[in-house]
């Protein structure tokens, strides 16, 4: 203990004497580890632990509807009950739907957003109240007989100030009262990875949260997200089996509205359609990026501590000549290591600090309540400390053993110092891989920026610029169909006649914004399907000219126009998909398909666009007009030709002045509202540009301190070929040669690493080529570039050597 | 030479070559040698006649290419590191031209190292390391660095630290060469005490001055000994002009 003791002693007087090493060390180190311990909360909140509050997450999974073309949708009520009261590998089933409601209490309403939940929620999750009780499955057996909510822990403290009365209160959610029966515990958010949740709501209140009557008993209607957890002792594809088995049993006792259809079940951290989904795969590329960075940083710490190891060579042999061992003097030198690692530790915490907030403030517009939840404690803190301890051993190993390795006799002497082959081959080897290192971060920056590129340029099928959006609930206000109509009639009538408007109209999903899609079998006019298959499709609801408005290109026939009103034949545009697979002579105007017990004629077809995601495959569209079939969820067009921005203003206004309890959100341009889209691609870009360019100028720093200590080494040598007639252009020559080899070798590995790394990376670029070759011929110039500037300092000093001091060099 | 003092040291057909590039340097060739306890014996020679490569085998800092090294009668020659680091901490204590103390540590630090390496109790190492540092005259100077030294001072310390774990032998390579005459001859005095002490001292010289001041003389050129010469003899030489 006192040995260890002397040695920090001695390994802070030693860096005390050495503050450039220090602040180098440091802010590397910091900047590394910081990332590191980013990540891991990132991963933690969203992929280890998304639901925070419940008990024993890794037996919770996520079930998926699969359908006939093995896409994954969600499950209908009675889909879901029959699952539930018959499965037996799982311990319980639950179902939920989150939804934006309108909450008023004591005079006052707001926007809030709540979870309404299968009766045994809180059971299955191991959640119970902080106050008062949660849900039970006695609160949820008769459809409209159970006004009770459960309210979150945050709105307790902000609405309600903490009042531990609150029980038994009633609020008005929807203009509707419901009793107050608890409140959740702090730690709990809800189901729903990346979001807070005001409330939770029985699942037979949900005809006072969703439009468009009861959906209890529709079974071809799909719209709840479904989670099991997995009876003790039983595998997650056991449990898959036997709900594949319930599925296809349900499916033939329904005949064809759940023809095809299993179930695919996935633990939560890859769970489809979840925030996991959205932003597992960046968080695991920001991961390897991290580590990447900092291995990086640990080579270029490495290196410096190599070159400070031979400058100390002579302390070194002095040690062992007393008796030191090995041993000893490694265990000195690793222990100066440990203490720059902790010093970069506790900055990269002070780093991880600001950075854990990064992904929110990424993150796109967004209607949801967005709360990541990352967050710096006990936990990340020890993260750091393993992350530091790691670097120390790897930046601080190597060199400590082969600085405790020297000649000793003749380092004692007053000779001149000279390094083992074995540690310049180790130093030259460092920069070899910072240059390999950079050249992948850098190299996967690219593909993510022409990806982004690409993506900015690729025609969606219709034109986003130029549009602003606003989202409108009519629903949680009391609107009825009647009212709803009118409502929107004169909305978008005066919209269109705000100065700079050239067109107005609305949209029930807007297309790559988060409102996701819906589904629905249907059954096409002389359509023979195939044995097994189910006519289905994605659907939209549209107002008059909103084809026109998004300039989505109509093919044939006609869009959709004011004369498609409630009393007039039920119509429809399909696009070119639908058109092509239900009515593939290519007579698709004027055929007919059935929804439910009503027909549809195809008055058009609107050109392919792109509606869910960036990469989707093309599926089955039809889009059915807004005074065809009331919604109360719409959001607001306004095309204009100068910027959309400039009616943020003049919409929310409008609405107010139509209806000052009607609150817009989203209120954004519909660039920015589609964000999402391309989010992984700019993050992904900006992110490792940032680490790429970081890694260059760590492996330029390692460059010049190879090139500048080779020239030291050889300034008897430069000397010597000066006084025998050598030019000052030979000189810069034959040290620009040693720096090409080491950066032509690092090229060559990282290249061939980066291509690799490229197909891993495949699913993110959406069409790029791998091997783009912009992308890499960009990333080769760059390191040219920034290795040019490395060396050429060192050569030119190399220059200036004075032949007659060097030839009396020691 | 007193023949009835135990061989402290033996060296026995010893050689060392170097290989370079695959050509062989024979810095020592079947040198024969003995020191025994409580001499004081030179080393001389010319520039590349390999004293200094001498020195670091007897200090168990390099290992013989050839031939046997005794150290109290037991061969040295096939100890692992570690064991040859235990003895160079016990056994030996070494005096080198450049003085090699540690910059970063005090006069105190650099004199107690060795005992740190022996895992002595502070207290103890305390008392010795101040003890060392008294007999060479510089106990008023414990806190300073190396560098508010002169090189006499610097000199006088690394003796300290040389006596301080009461080695076997103590082994000078070249004490005085970067000192003025007064201070060479400061150290070689503080040399002469230590012997009369009873302690055993192996120095390399170039310097005859300096040689004159051992009880035998062994040159060496060319890797080999050509002679040794007590120094009774050598000073009768001197008088009467024989060579």
């Amino acid at each position: 203990m006192s040995a260890l003791w002397r040695d920090l002693r001695q390994a802070a007087r030693a860096l005390r004497s050495n503050p450039g090493l220090v602040a180098l060390a440091t802010l590397s180190l910091a900047l590394g580890i910081g990332a590191n311990v980013t990540v891991f909360t990132w991963a933690r909140a969203v992929l280890l632990e998304p639901f925070p509050g419940v008990r024993d997450q890794g037996r919770l999974v996520k079930a998926l509807q699969t359908d006939p073309q093995q896409e994954f949708v969600s499950f209908s009520y009675p889909d879901y009950r029959d699952l539930r009261e018959q499965a037996r590998t799982v311990s319980g089933l639950v179902a939920l739907r989150q939804t934006a409601a309108t909450l008023g209490a004591d005079g006052t309403s707001e926007r809030a957003w709540v979870q309404m939940v299968s009766g045994n929620f809180f059971e299955v999750l191991g959640v119970d109240a902080a106050l008062g009780r949660t849900l039970a499955p006695a609160d949820d057996q008769v459809p409209e007989g159970h006004p009770v909510v459960v309210i979150g822990h945050a709105l307790w403290q902000r609405r309600f100030g903490g009042d531990p009365g609150v029980v038994g209160r009633t609020v008005l959610l929807n203009t509707r009262p419901y009793t107050i029966v608890g409140v959740a515990p702090a730690s709990f958010r809800g189901a729903g990875t990346g979001l807070v949740f005001d409330g939770w709501v029985p699942m037979m209140m949900q005809m006072q949260f969703e439009p468009g009557g009861s959906r209890l008993d529709q079974r071809g209607h799909r719209w709840l997200d479904v989670y099991a957890r997995l009876a003790p002792g039983v595998s997650l594809e056991r449990a898959q089996a036997e709900l594949n088995v319930l599925s296809a049993r349900i499916a033939a006792d329904n005949q064809r509205e759940t023809l095809g259809r299993g179930v695919a079940l996935f633990p939560l951290w890859r769970a489809p359609r979840t925030g996991a989904a959205i932003l597992g795969p960046i968080i695991m590329v920001l991961g390897g990026i991290c580590a990447l960075v900092l291995l990086l940083a640990c080579a270029n710490l490495a290196s410096l501590l190599l070159a400070r190891g031979v400058n100390r060579r002579r302390e070194i042999a002095i040690r062992l000549s007393l008796g030191a061992r090995r041993g000893d003097v490694a265990r000195q030198l690793l222990v100066e290591s440990l203490l720059l690692a902790l010093l970069g530790g506790v900055a990269g915490v002070f780093v991880a600090s600001f950075g854990v907030g990064l992904l929110e403030a990424w993150a796109p517009p967004t209607p949801f309540p967005l709360s990541i939840g990352a967050e710096i404690d006990a936990t990340a803190i020890g993260v750091a400390a393993g992350v530091a301890l790691l670097t120390a051993l790897l930046f601080g190993l190597v060199p400590a053993l082969s600085a405790a390795r020297p000649e000793t006799a003749d380092a004692l002497r007053d000779e001149a110092t000279s390094v083992t082959g074995g540690r310049t081959r180790l130093r030259h080897g460092l920069v070899v891989a910072q240059v390999a290192l950079s050249v992948l971060l850098l190299v996967a920056a690219g593909l993510f920026l022409r990806t982004l590129q690409r993506l900015q340029s690729t025609d969606l099928g219709f034109e986003p610029r130029g549009v602003q959006v606003a989202s409108l609930e009519l629903f949680t206000s009391g609107y009825d169909r009647e009212r709803g109509f009118a409502f929107y009639r004169e909305l978008v009538e005066r919209a269109g006649a705000l100065p700079g408007v050239e067109q107005a109209s609305l949209v029930r999903r807007v297309p790559l914004g988060f409102g996701g899609s819906s589904s629905t079998a249907f059954e096409v006019e002389g359509y023979v399907a195939a044995k097994d298959e189910e006519s289905w499709g994605y659907f939209n609801n549209v107002g008059p000219g909103y084809f026109s408005l998004m300039r989505n290109e109509i093919v044939q026939g006609r869009e959709i126009t004011a004369d498609d009103r409630e009393d007039a034949p039920g119509v429809a545009v399909v696009n070119e998909t639908m058109a092509a697979r239900y009515w593939p002579g290519g007579e698709a105007v004027g055929g007919r398909f059935r929804l439910g017990e009503k027909w549809i004629t195809v008055v058009g077809v609107a050109r392919n666009a792109t509606y869910r995601d960036l990469g989707e495959k093309a599926a089955p569209w039809f889009f059915l007009p807004l005074y065809q079939g009331y919604r109360p969820d719409m959001t607001l067009l306004l095309r204009t030709a100068g910027d959309p921005a400039a009616l943020a203003g003049p919409a929310k206004s409008l609405v107010r002045q139509l209806d000052p309890g009607i609150a817009p959100y989203s209120v954004t341009t519909l660039s920015a509202f589609i964000g999402a889209s391309d989010f992984r691609q700019r993050v992904g870009s900006q992110l490792l540009g940032l680490f790429g360019a970081l890694g260059l100028l760590l492996a330029s720093i390692g460059l010049y301190g190879v090139l500048s200590f080779q020239v030291a080494r050889r300034t008897r040598e430069i000397g010597i070929r000066m006084a025998l007639g050598s030019s000052r252009g030979e000189v810069v020559g034959l040290v620009l040669r040693q720096g090409a080899g080491l950066v032509g070798l690092g090229l060559a590995i990282g290249i061939v690493g980066a291509a690799g790394l490229a197909l891993l990376l495949r699913s993110l670029l959406l069409g790029l080529h791998p091997w783009d070759p912009l992308a890499f011929a960009g990333v080769v110039a760059a390191l040219l570039l920034a290795s040019f500037f490395a060396c050429f300092v060192p050569a030119r000093r190399a220059t200036r050597v004075d032949p007659l001091v060097a030839l009396r060099h020691e | 030479m007193n023949q009835n003092r135990e061989a402290l040291i033996r060296l026995d057909g010893v050689s060392k070559i170097f290989l370079t590039d695959e050509v062989e340097t024979h810095a020592l060739s079947g040198v024969h040698l003995e020191i025994r306890q409580g001499e004081y014996v030179a080393i001389a020679g010319p520039s590349g006649c390999g004293k200094s490569t001498l020195l670091a085998i007897l200090g168990l800092l390099d290992t013989a290419s050839e031939g046997q090294f005794l150290l109290h009668g037991k061969p040295v020659t096939d100890l692992s590191a570690a064991e040859r680091a235990r003895l160079r901490n016990r056994e030996i204590g070494f005096i080198f031209q450049s003085f090699n103390l540690i910059g970063d540590l005090s006069v105190y630090e650099n004199v107690e190292l060795p005992l740190t390496y022996r895992g002595m109790r502070a207290a103890e190492r305390k008392e010795r390391a101040m003890k060392a540092l008294e007999r060479v005259g510089m106990g008023h100077r414990a806190k300073h660095l190396p560098s508010q030294l002169s090189g006499g001072q610097q000199q006088r310390v690394a003796v300290a630290r040389a006596l301080v774990g009461e080695p076997s032998i103590l082994l000078a390579d070249e004490p005085t060469g970067n000192l003025d005459s007064r201070n060479g001859e400061a150290v070689m005095e503080l040399l002469r005490d230590l012997h009369r002490a009873g302690s055993t001292i192996c120095m390399v010289t170039h310097d005859n001055r300096f040689s004159r001041h051992a009880e035998r003389s062994v040159h060496l050129f060319d890797g080999r000994v050509v002679s040794e010469e007590e120094a009774a003899q050598a000073a009768a030489e001197a008088t009467t002009g024989k060579a």
